[in-house]
């Protein structure tokens, strides 16, 4: 195994990293709330590649690897972005994959900011799509439909935007009659299940952003803030936590720079190598932010301390996926076979 | 980035193939690989030199979980393997004539002699004591948790050789005969079922040639790195990939392999299969994912592997995960975990119950997983540390 940065990986993480931290500050992610999203750092994105880079360099594309791709929706989980770039980036990849006319001119559409095309880890029923991650902002979806996998329209002027935890564009999306089919039964299947590793793959990158910047705004204050006459950064209860969500945080990025790489080049162990990732880098983001929350006190109780954006977004941003809980059963379905299968 | 892992079954039959011919009687039914049968371990060793001398890293993996299913282990040579290293690159020209041959070939095998009653995670402060007499040394105090101190046949002594100036500098470091006179070995019964040793020494008479390092350099000779390239012989190099096979990660999947191969034919009250449980299938697919994690934490080798504190922070994570594991598979699987080995009906083949028996020594030998989270605040995220406050003042 080899889980150092390559010269292409590190200038990815050094170009999106700076890109981020200068473009998308707190005040910037504040004021995108409560909808979560800002056009005009997403037309930024746009610019600088971030959507272009995962896709075949003969459809434009940068021909980025998924590792690429994890390592930039890590840095965008360090300052919780407010564009929908996982959820655009699935959804490009799987058009991109289908190749049909219609999918092709739809790429060329999101490429150029024209429209947002997100995926929809939950089926089309009924003319609906429930609770679809960028749903709000969404001009069409990628989703499941019956045997198909659609690329559908959304009715968006009837459409609503309630707030949420996450403060995410969060929508049930209503699909306004016209549908393009992009695959059928088996090859539709398999085409979602392919979209939904890779989503988790990079959700599970992005959980490991927000744990990194919780803990380094703990570390920050805990080495200057006092109580008792001392530093609290030396009580243990505190450095202890401190020093389990370092190694937490070590493990959470490795498997999920793993699973992005396994959605690429083990095919057959993909699928539960992301479910792992995503279990396991979710469940760090929300302790490491709440561990953070927790040391400041109670000015990180406040909506003034920027601690907050992490801790609810540790716990939203994956639960529009899946929650966890159901997770494990999914892994263990994967791992075990279905449960109520005798052998 | 590359996580590529070729598996293949050939080192699997080979070893299966060897313990079918050579493995003693006495240690077929035994279990948890704590017995010692020197022949055996002679032939193991040649075996291992010879069959993995090569081997890829998935290819120890699969010898460590075949070693597993035979109920076998590498504990008992452990040490010996870890001081070998150590010899390799501190030792004398004669030292490494007079006892690397006998280690490296499985003759002989040697202990840690760390630990005192005073001295647990704070090994520095050590005070058996050696002192100069003629061209040798006497040695009196005692060690306690000198484990396998019952089947060895030297101990690897930190002693006190300077009273005079602070705890890490006055350490020397002795190469000692279990036979020797004056020293005696107590077992202490534990947890898992197998004794650790009390050893005393009294006026135990050595020469300077058994010292390793140099007078009060002991501290020196206990922190070699061992991660360092070095002209360290083949089969100690090997030892060296042999312990970390037999680490944590393999034996949490060995631990996790059994349990499912355990719940696919054990019954629930209702007749349902324990496995379709899904309490059951929750703690499974957790230790899966710590056995992933372990395994990436071991054989990272990115820029920031090599940083202070990493390295700690992955013997905390290995042994807490096992320790976590072994709690949550007997908590799910109720009264059928209780049985031990020795019953048939014993969930998992018994490896549930000693786990959990098993585990809590891990978080603490070694340095325990206060010492560890210490270690990484300090020297990894530049905390202030209670434990240099501490020291400091008293």
């Amino acid at each position: 195994m080899d889980s150092a940065l390559d010269d292409v990986e590190r200038a990815v993480k050094e170009t999106f990293g700076r890109f981020f931290a200068s473009e998308s500050g707190s005040a910037v992610v504040r004021a995108a709330e409560p909808l979560g999203f800002d056009r005009d750092l997403w037309n930024k994105a746009l610019d600088l590649g971030a959507l272009r880079m995962g896709l075949p360099a003969e459809l434009e594309g940068d021909d980025a690897d998924m590792v690429c791709l994890a390592i930039v929706a890590a840095e965008l989980g360090r300052t919780v972005a407010p564009i929908p770039l996982i959820d655009s980036t699935v959804a490009a990849r799987s058009l991109a994959r289908s190749g049909s006319d219609e999918a092709l001119v739809a790429l060329k559409s999101m490429l150029a900011g024209d429209e947002v095309i997100a995926y929809s880890p939950r089926p089309i029923v009924n003319g609906v799509a429930p609770l679809v991650p960028s749903g709000a902002i969404a001009d069409r979806i990628v989703a499941i439909e019956g045997d198909s996998l659609v690329l559908a329209r959304v009715e968006t002027t009837s459409r609503s935007a309630p707030n949420n935890l996450g403060s995410m564009p969060l929508a049930n999306c209503a699909i306004a009659g016209e549908r393009v089919r992009i695959a059928d039964g088996v090859e539709a299947a398999q085409g979602n299940a392919r979209t939904l590793t890779e989503a988790k793959a990079l959700t599970a990158s992005a959980m490991v952003g927000v744990a990194e910047r919780s803990i380094d705004i703990a570390l920050e204050y805990v080495k200057i803030r006092t109580a008792f006459g001392t530093l609290i950064g030396s009580f243990q209860t505190v450095s202890h936590r401190l020093a389990d969500s370092v190694v937490d945080i070590d493990g959470a990025r490795l498997l999920a720079f793993k699973a992005a790489w396994a959605a690429e080049h083990d095919s057959e162990n993909a699928a539960a190598i992301a479910s792992m990732a995503f279990i396991f880098a979710t469940e760090v983001a929300r302790q490491c932010s709440g561990h953070s929350l927790h040391f400041h006190g109670g000015i990180g109780y406040t909506m003034e301390h920027d601690i907050q954006l992490y801790y609810r977004r540790a716990e939203a941003w994956p639960l529009a996926y899946t929650s966890t809980e159901r997770e494990y059963q999914h892994l263990a379905d994967l791992l075990y076979g279905p449960s109520g299968q005798e052998a | 980035m590359d996580f590529a892992y070729q598996d293949d079954d050939t080192i699997r039959q080979e070893l299966r193939t060897f313990l079918d011919r050579e493995l003693p009687d006495s240690m077929r039914e035994s279990g948890f690989g704590w017995d010692y049968d020197r022949d055996f371990n002679i032939a193991f060793t040649a075996w291992q030199e010879e069959h993995l001398g090569d081997a890829s890293d998935a290819d120890l993996d699969a010898f460590a979980d075949e070693l597993f299913w035979a109920n076998l282990d590498l504990r008992t040579t452990g040490t010996t393997g870890l001081i070998a290293k150590i010899l390799s690159i501190v030792g004398t020209d004669e030292q490494k004539a007079e006892y690397l041959p006998k280690f490296v070939r499985g003759e002989a095998l040697i202990c840690l002699g760390y630990t005192e009653p005073d001295s647990g995670s704070d090994v520095a402060s050590a005070s058996t004591k050696a002192v100069r007499d003629g061209d040798g040394w006497v040695i009196n105090g005692q060690k306690m948790y000198t484990s396998l101190a019952g089947i060895c046949d030297y101990v690897f002594l930190l002693t006190r050789t300077n009273t005079e100036v602070p705890k890490h500098k006055g350490l020397t470091m002795f190469i000692v005969p279990l036979t020797a006179p004056g020293v005696e070995v107590k077992p202490i019964e534990t947890l898992r079922g197998h004794p650790t040793y009390m050893t005393y020494y009294t006026d135990v008479r050595v020469p300077d040639s058994t010292r390793v390092g140099d007078v009060d350099g002991g501290w020196a000779v206990m922190r070699v790195s061992l991660d360092a390239e070095h002209s360290a012989g083949q089969k100690i190099a090997l030892e060296a990939r042999l312990l970390t096979a037999v680490g944590w990660g393999n034996r949490l999947n060995h631990l996790l392999k059994r349990t499912v191969r355990w719940a696919k034919s054990a019954r629930a009250e209702d007749g349902s299969r324990l496995i379709d449980d899904p309490m059951m299938r929750r703690a499974l697919a957790r230790i899966a994912i710590d056995v992933e994690v372990i395994r990436l934490l071991v054989g990272r080798n990115d820029e920031d592997a090599t940083k202070p504190g990493v390295g700690n922070g992955k013997k905390l994570y290995e042994t807490e995960a096992y320790l976590r594991a072994s709690t949550s598979l007997l908590e799910v699987v109720g009264p059928i975990g209780l049985l031990e080995f020795t019953s048939g009906e014993a969930a998992a083949d018994g490896w549930i119950e000693y786990s959990f028996r098993d585990a809590p020594v891990t978080t603490i030998a070694g340095g325990s997983s206060e010492v560890q989270r210490d270690i990484i605040a300090e020297r990894r995220l530049g905390l202030p540390t209670s434990r240099r406050a501490a020291s400091k003042s008293a």
